[in-house]
C-alpha cells in the first residue's frame, strides 16, 4: 500500500475508534553502502526501508506504536496496540499534538545529485581512495578498508489538527582506514567525511589526512603522568562535548540527569565560551526547519559568555516546567517516541589562530584521539577517565607523539577550565551534528607511565 | 508469508548477473516492551518490524539489499539492483530454481503467544517483580521493572532450492534497583529470558528475582573497594561464562576466522586450553534464549563441540564464510533482523560441567577474588585482549569467602585464560544477553560450572 492511501485508511480507523486526535511520523530511507578491500568491493549493502509511527490521544490518554507493514492487517493491528498503549500507561496526560504554524524556516538539506549517483560512481570512488592512499606513501604498508556511503530520507508528519509536512534529507559519508607498519606493531587510523552535499567529499582531501593521521603516530611513546595544560583538538572536543549533550535535555534534567539544573542565569563556565545549537546552520547533518512534533526550529544559545541561558525543551517537557518549546523534540528512530535531543550543537569559534594557540602553549599536550568515550564518560556525574592519544607541544611546536595515556577529570571543570578558543570549528562525522573549535584547558590529569 | 512464485522469481533476478548463489529472507517481527518505573506503568511501546533482505554471492564477493515493500515489481527491482553489483544483468535463459518446502519440527513449543496474553496480566507480572524489589531493602530508592515480548516469523528460500519457515517466540524481564545511602548509589540488576511465551514468567519466582536484585545493590553499597593484584579468581555460574563468551568465543566464529584476524585461525587440533576445559555452542537446547530451530540461513541448529578437553575441534561457520575456509557450515549463521546479512555467531556458549566439588573449588585458594557477578567489558578479536567489570564480589581467605569488594575489573588475553581455568565445578547454569557483532544485536546463552582460574589481572584500587 502507498503512504497516502495507508495514512487515509489509518486516519479513518482512528477517527471510528474514538481517537480525538492523532498523528502519523512517517519515514522513507534509501541507503547504499560499499566496502572495498584490495581495490575491489568486498561488500556492498542496498535498501530502501519505510515504517510509520503512529500516536493518537483515546479518553484524554496519550497511545503509540509503529509498524513497517503496509496493510489493512497491519492498521488494525496498530491500532489496537496503540488503544491499550493508552489504556495501561499512567504517564501524565502533557502529551501534545500540534497544530502547526507559520513560522518555518527554509534549509537547504537535500543534494539532487544524489539522484542521480550510480553504484558505479559510488564504487569507483570507494576504489579511488584506496588507491590513492597507497599512492601518497610506501609507508602505508595496506588498507584496511575504504567506505562509501549514501543515504536519503523523506520524512512526513500529518495530524487530524492539519499539520502536513514534509522533508527529504541526503547524507554521504566517505571514508579509509589505512595501516602503517613499524617494527612490532600496527599503527592505524581511521579520516572519515560526512556531509549532505557530494561536492564535500574530496577524495584527494580524504586521502592525504588519512595517510597524515598514520605517519603523525610513528613512534609514538606514553608521558609521565601528571597534570598538564592541554590542547583539545577540534574533532575530540567535539566528541567529548557530544556524550555530554544530554545536560542540556530538559526531560533529563526533569529526572534530574543534568548537572545543569538549577543553573539557569548562572555561571558555568569561563565568560569566554559560548555553546549554542543551531538547527539552521548551512550545511550542518542536524539541520532542520521543524522538529519531530512539526513546531519549527530556531537557533538559542545554551550557554553565553559562561552563563547557563536554560534547557533545550520539546513540547511535553516545556509544559511541565512552563516555559515554550525550543524546537527540540526529536525521535532517535522513526520508532521511538519523542524526547529531546539537540541540532547542530557546538562551542561558537572565536578569532585566535590555530598557530596562536601553539605559541601559547609553553609545555602541553595536544590531544588527538579519545577511546572508550561511551564506557569510560558519564554524563550524569561528569566523570570521565578515557584512554587517549596525542603529541607534545614545546614553545609552540609539536614535538613527539604520545599514546597510552589516559586523561581523567570532570565536564563541568573542563567547562570552567576553558583558557583559550580557536576559530577551527569543525563537525566531528561521528556525532552528527555536534563540534567545536580547538580549545586550550588550563589542566587536567594524565596518567602514562610512572 | 510470501509464494514460492514471487520468491522464485526474486531468486531468479539475483542471479541475473551470473552470481552462484541467491537468498531471500522474509522476516516478520511483533516486539513488545511494557515499562514500570516506580511501581507506575510509565510506557507500552510496540511495533512490527517487516522487510525482505536479499543476498547475492558470486566468488567470495556478496552483495545484500533489502526492502519493507514485498510487491513482486519492488523484490525483483531490488535484486537486480544488488546483482548489478556484481556484473551486468543479462536475459538468462539456464535458471531454473526448484523450490521444495522443507518443515522443520518446532524444537521450542510455545504455550501462550504473547499476543493471546491480556496486558493486565502482564503488568500483575511486573508488579511481583517491583515489590519483591521494593519491600525487603530500606536502602532501595528506584527499582524499574521492563518486560519484553518477541514474536518473530520468518521465510527462508535460496537458490538450491531451500524454502522454510520458522517461528521464534521470546520474553525476557529486566529488573534495576538503585540502593542508596545518601551519598553513593550501587545497582542491582536481573534479567532472565527464554525463547518461551507467557508461560516463561509463571516459572519464575518474580518477587524473589526482585528481591534478589535488591540484595546485589544493598551488598555492594556497603562493600570495600577491590584490591589491585595477580591473583587466583573464582568465577560463578552462569552469567559468568561471559568471560568465555567474550574472551574467546567470538575468536571461534568464522567471521573472525576465516579471514586471519583471530587467535585460534588455524589451530584446530591444538591443545589451546587446559584439558578441564570442554566448551560448547548448543543452538539444539529446548527452550533457552539462544536456541533456534534453524539458523538465519536455513539450516538446522546443531551441537558444536568447540573445545574437548582442552583441544579445539571446531569453530562456528556461516555458509559464505565455510567458502573462505573451505569448511562446512554448522549451524551458527545468524542476524538481527533483515536488516543485516548473516555470520557466523554463538547460540548457547558455555563450558561444560567438570569433576571439581564447588566447596573443594573456594577451599583451594588463600587469598583470592570470588566473582559472584559479571557485568560488561570488551574485547580486541584480533589480540584476544580483553577486560570486564565485576559486579558483586567478594574476597576470599583461607579458603572461605570473606568480606563483599566493589569496582573489580578482570583484564587479560583469551589464550591465556583457556590455559590458566584449572578447577571446573559441576553446577552448570546459564546467564541471557545480547551479543553484538557486524550482524546485529542477536539472544545469546553464556553459561558454565563454577570454574577457577588460577591467575588473572584484577584491577583496582
Amino acid at each position: 500500500m502507498e503512504f497516502l492511501e495507508f495514512k487515509n485508511l489509518l486516519f479513518e480507523k482512528a477517527k471510528k475508534q474514538g481517537f480525538s486526535e492523532y498523528e502519523v511520523y512517517y519515514s522513507n530511507k534509501e541507503e547504499s553502502s560499499i566496502n572495498v578491500s584490495d581495490e575491489e568491493v568486498e561488500g556492498c549493502s542496498i535498501s530502501s526501508s519505510r515504517g510509520a509511527f503512529f500516536r493518537g490521544m483515546i479518553r484524554g490518554k496519550l497511545g503509540y506504536g509503529y509498524t513497517e507493514k503496509f496493510d489493512e492487517d497491519s492498521i488494525d493491528v496498530l491500532l489496537k496496540n496503540v488503544r491499550e498503549c493508552a489504556e495501561f500507561a499512567e504517564n501524565d496526560k502533557d502529551e501534545i499534538i500540534f497544530r502547526g504554524s507559520d513560522e518555518y524556516i527554509d534549509v537547504a538539506i537535500f543534494d539532487e545529485k544524489v539522484n542521480t549517483l550510480t553504484m558505479e560512481e559510488q564504487v569507483n570512488m570507494a576504489i579511488n581512495l584506496e588507491k590513492r592512499v597507497k599512492e601518497i606513501s610506501n609507508e602505508i604498508e595496506r588498507v584496511a578498508g575504504s567506505v562509501f556511503r549514501c543515504c536519503k530520507e523523506e520524512i512526513s508528519i500529518i495530524n487530524s489538527k492539519g499539520l502536513n509536512l514534509h522533508s527529504k534529507q541526503s547524507i554521504l559519508s566517505c571514508g579509509v582506514v589505512p595501516i602503517a607498519k613499524e617494527e612490532n606493531n600496527m599503527i592505524t587510523d581511521s579520516e572519515d567525511v560526512r556531509s549532505i552535499f557530494l561536492s564535500d567529499i574530496n577524495i584527494d582531501r580524504i586521502a592525504h589526512n588519512a595517510v597524515n593521521r598514520v605517519l603523525s603516530k610513528k613512534q609514538a611513546t606514553s608521558i609521565r603522568s601528571g597534570r598538564y595544560r592541554v590542547l583539545m583538538s577540534n574533532e575530540v572536543m567535539g566528541y567529548f562535548l557530544n556524550v555530554m549533550k544530554s545536560n542540556f535535555y530538559g526531560d533529563l534534567a526533569e529526572d534530574g540527569k543534568s548537572l545543569f539544573k538549577d543553573f539557569k542565569g548562572r555561571s558555568v563556565a569561563a565568560p569566554i565560551l559560548d555553546i549554542m545549537d543551531n538547527p539552521i546552520l548551512g550545511k550542518g547533518l542536524a539541520t532542520r526547519s521543524f522538529d519531530d512534533e512539526g513546531v519549527p526550529t530556531k537557533p538559542k544559545y545554551l550557554i553565553k559568555n559562561g552563563v547557563f541561558l536554560g534547557f533545550l525543551h520539546n513540547l511535553k517537557s516545556s509544559k511541565k516546567q512552563g516555559v515554550k518549546t525550543t524546537g527540540n523534540g526529536f525521535k532517535g528512530n522513526f520508532s521511538s517516541p519523542i524526547k529531546v535531543s539537540a541540532t547542530n550543537l557546538y562551542i561558537e569559534p572565536k578569532n585566535v589562530s590555530f598557530q596562536s594557540l601553539l605559541n601559547s602553549m609553553e609545555f602541553g599536550i595536544y590531544i588527538t584521539d579519545l577511546e572508550g568515550i561511551h564506557s569510560g564518560a558519564d554524563p550524569i556525574t561528569g566523570d570521565f577517565s578515557l584512554s587517549a592519544q596525542g603529541r607534545i607541544i614545546e614553545n609552540g611546536v609539536f614535538t613527539r607523539p604520545i599514546k597510552q595515556i589516559t586523561i581523567a577529570g570532570n565536564f563541568l571543570e573542563v567547562l570552567r577550565d576553558i583558557e583559550i578558543v580557536g576559530d577551527d570549528l569543525k563537525f566531528n562525522p561521528y556525532t552528527i551534528g555536534v563540534g567545536s573549535p580547538s580549545v586550550i584547558v588550563r589542566e587536567l590529569s594524565i596518567a602514562g607511565e610512572n | 508469508m510470501l509464494s514460492k512464485d514471487i520468491i522464485k522469481n526474486t531468486l531468479s533476478a539475483a542471479l541475473s548477473s551470473k552470481g552462484d548463489f541467491a537468498e531471500v529472507f522474509v522476516d516478520d517481527h511483533l516486539k513488545n516492551n511494557i515499562v514500570l518505573s516506580s511501581g507506575k506503568v510509565e510506557s507500552l511501546a510496540s511495533g512490527r518490524d517487516y522487510g525482505i533482505g536479499i543476498r547475492i554471492i558470486k566468488g567470495l564477493k556478496s552483495v545484500y539489499a533489502y526492502t519493507n515493500d514485498d510487491s513482486l515489481t519492488s523484490l525483483t527491482n531490488t535484486a537486480k539492483k544488488a546483482a548489478e553489483v556484481l556484473g551486468n544483468i543479462e536475459d538468462r535463459e539456464d535458471i531454473n530454481i526448484n523450490l521444495v518446502e522443507s518443515h522443520n519440527v518446532n524444537r521450542h513449543p510455545i504455550i501462550f503467544v504473547p499476543a493471546m496474553v491480556d496486558t493486565s496480566k502482564k503488568i500483575d507480572k511486573m508488579k511481583l517483580v517491583y515489590s519483591g524489589a521494593v519491600e525487603h531493602y530500606s536502602e532501595i530508592s528506584q527499582a524499574t521493572v521492563r518486560l519484553l515480548e518477541e514474536d518473530q516469523r520468518v521465510l527462508i528460500a535460496n537458490s538450491d532450492g531451500l524454502f522454510t519457515e520458522d517461528r521464534r517466540v521470546r520474553s525476557r524481564i529486566f529488573v534495576n534497583t538503585i540502593a542508596s545511602n545518601g551519598v553513593d548509589n550501587q545497582l542491582g540488576s536481573r534479567s532472565p529470558g527464554a525463547m518461551m511465551g507467557f508461560e516463561f514468567f509463571d516459572m519464575v519466582d518474580l518477587e524473589e528475582l526482585g528481591k534478589d536484585a535488591a540484595e546485589s545493590a544493598v551488598i555492594m553499597l556497603n562493600a570495600d573497594y577491590c584490591p589491585a593484584g595477580r591473583i587466583p579468581v573464582v568465577i560463578e555460574n552462569g552469567f559468568g561464562g561471559v568471560i568465555f563468551h567474550e574472551a574467546c568465543g567470538h575468536s571461534l566464529e568464522a567471521t573472525g576466522v576465516a579471514k586471519g584476524n583471530s587467535i585460534f585461525a588455524g589451530k584446530i587440533g591444538e591443545q589451546i586450553a587446559s584439558p578441564k576445559v570442554t566448551a560448547i555452542d548448543d543452538g539444539t537446547l529446548s527452550n533457552q534464549w539462544g536456541s533456534l530451530t534453524i539458523d538465519d540461513e536455513g539450516m538446522l541448529s546443531r551441537k558444536n563441540v568447540l573445545i574437548e578437553n582442552g583441544v579445539l575441534k571446531s569453530y562456528m561457520i556461516d555458509k559464505l564464510n565455510g567458502k573462505r575456509m573451505g569448511m562446512a557450515p554448522t549451524g551458527n549463521g545468524r542476524r538481527q533482523s533483515y536488516r543485516f546479512a548473516p555470520t557466523s555467531r554463538m547460540t548457547n556458549t558455555y563450558i561444560a560441567n567438570g569433576n571439581d566439588d564447588n566447596e573443594d573449588i573456594i577451599r583451594s585458594i588463600a587469598y583470592g577474588l570470588y566473582a559472584r557477578r559479571m557485568g560488561g567489558g570488551s574485547v580486541n578479536t584480533i589480540t584476544g585482549d580483553f577486560n570486564f567489570s565485576v559486579i558483586e564480589g567478594y574476597m576470599i581467605r583461607n579458603g572461605s569467602i570473606d568480606m563483599p569488594v566493589r569496582g573489580a575489573s578482570l583484564i587479560g588475553n583469551g589464550i591465556e585464560i583457556l590455559k590458566n581455568i584449572d578447577m571446573v565445578g559441576k553446577n552448570l547454569d546459564y546467564g541471557q544477553g545480547m551479543c553484538s557483532s557486524i550482524s546485529g544485536s542477536i539472544p545469546t546463552n553464556v553459561g558454565q560450572p563454577l570454574i577457577r582460574v588460577n591467575e588473572i589481572t584484577v584491577g583496582g584500587r
